[in-house]
């Protein structure tokens, strides 16, 4: 994980070092993990569910969705859309 | 073995109900929400798919807002105690189970919390809503009440006593533990804040699970904590749904079976069960009351539940009696003492049968045929 701070309000959290290739929504629980892995593959964004490292999140352990970073635009319509809070983006190598 | 005592457990289990257990048993039954290798996280899928059923088949669009627990008690322990506060007055009708009277009775003494039952033996739907409405007072809450009775069919309007509760600011909560699977539930068109539904009942599954559907406007303390599999750092329970509410590992075998049960209701179809339940229900009738010395309570409301006694006879003798050439009732108050008093069988109660999915009528006259020849 490459970790420097950003403007935007999730907080997206990237290196300008590397180009990402991966950007993970972090959900909190695995119910809404779920919810937001099938609304991604719902609008054909590809999407895992993972778990996230506790040192990752503010308050333990968490899930997040993991896709290509290239549809994180689409990814953040998906979710306004269907109402699905995200805590923070975090882009990956 | 004839089994007519579906109103308290379905027998036997929906096909798909133990097929889906079993392959829960055997090929996935790692823990949900608990890590992300790949049994929990199939786990999670699969109980995840049954919270997208619920929310369908209830009405109610919110996965999420579909919370599993223990049985439909515990659901309705958790809707009461984490929704009503301190003097709060409540209303529930004549008809409750134990599973809505004694929270309400603990909520008495722990909270200054009182109730009111309004009556609905013997009114039309118009007259049930007139009955609430002059009931309430200015701390009045919620109005909790069965959908179906477990004693007798007699249903509420629930569409208009929601209707009646949004417009005065009250919560609605719904005991639904005989009418899933039986009678349509939708939830936001209901206007329901809390539905408990088990599903091991209408829903043809196994026991060792129920559901507390939740809608969009009720706002619930927790009544257990503990871990949730997420935000282990702080020291309450998430505010995520349904999480929120699911302190524990969860009973999955359980979900998986009201999944299966689930989709096997589905392909029968409501109208259909209900078309079933009411033909039964004519047929027993009329074979009960062609006996000298029966009383039938409630004989004109059709549905999947019987209530009868042989005069003079206790309902629990009865009941051995059938017991003993394999029919297999409950005799007694089925944890109901209010509705009871409000249909007026005998202190001993009275003899319950609960038709269910795979009964005949072959059966009801088998029943018929052991009733004469034992008590006539």
């Amino acid at each position: 994980m490459k970790s420097a701070p950003s403007t935007a309000k999730e907080g997206i959290m990237y290196s300008r070092n590397t180009f990402p290739q991966k950007c993970v929504a972090a959900i909190g629980s695995m119910t809404a993990a779920i919810k937001a892995q099938r609304a991604l593959l719902s609008a054909n964004i590809s999407a895992e569910v993972i778990a996230l490292a506790p040192e990752e999140t503010r308050r333990g352990c968490a899930y997040g969705v993991e896709f290509a970073a290239t549809s994180e635009n689409a990814a953040r319509a998906v979710f306004r859309a269907a109402r699905i809070s995200v805590s923070q983006y975090i882009l990956r190598d | 073995m004839i089994y007519f005592d579906n109103a308290a457990t379905s027998f036997p289990k929906s096909p798909r109900a133990i097929a889906e257990a079993t392959a829960c048993m055997r090929t996935w039954c790692g823990n949900p929400g608990r890590g992300a290798h790949f049994l929990s996280r199939i786990a999670s899928e699969k109980v995840y798919a049954c919270r997208e059923l619920l929310s369908d088949f209830l009405g109610l669009n919110a996965p999420e807002r579909v919370v599993f627990t223990q049985n439909t008690t515990y659901a309705l322990n958790m809707a009461l105690k984490g929704a009503l506060k301190h003097g709060a007055h409540v209303l529930c009708s004549e008809l409750e189970h134990n599973a809505i009277l004694r929270p309400l009775h603990a909520l008495q003494q722990e909270r200054d919390i009182s109730f009111d039952t309004f009556p609905v033996v013997g009114r039309t739907h118009e007259q049930i809503l007139q009955e609430i409405t002059a009931r309430i007072k200015e701390n009045t809450a919620a109005v909790v009440c069965l959908h179906a009775s477990n004693i007798c069919s007699l249903s509420l309007p629930l569409a208009k006593i929601g209707t009646l509760c949004r417009s005065r600011g009250l919560l609605f909560m719904v005991d639904a533990a005989q009418s899933a699977g039986h009678l349509p539930i939708d939830m936001r068109a209901m206007q329901i804040d809390a539905l408990a539904v088990p599903a091991h009942k209408g829903l043809l599954g196994i026991q060792g699970c129920g559901v507390l559907a939740l809608g969009e406007c009720i706002s619930l303390s927790t009544l257990i904590e503990g871990g949730s599999g997420v935000n282990s750092l702080l020291r309450t329970m998430p505010e995520e749904f349904p999480e929120r509410f699911e302190a524990g590992t969860l009973p999955v075998i359980a979900i998986a079976g009201l999944c299966g049960g689930i989709s096997h209701v589905m392909e029968l179809g409501l109208p259909e069960i209900e078309e079933r339940a009411n033909r039964l229900f004519f047929a027993a009738r009329e074979r009960i009351a062609s006996l000298d010395g029966f009383e039938i309570y409630q004989p004109d409301t059709p549905g999947a539940v019987l209530l009868f006694n042989k005069i003079g006879i206790p309902s629990t003798e009865v009941a051995r009696v059938l017991d003993k050439s394999g029919i297999c009732t409950r005799a007694g108050l089925h944890c109901a003492p209010l509705a009871h008093q409000a249909l007026g069988t005998p202190p001993g109660g009275a003899v319950r049968l609960g038709f269910g999915a795979f009964n005949t009528s072959a059966e009801v006259d088998v029943l018929w045929r052991v009733l004469r020849h034992e008590f006539c």
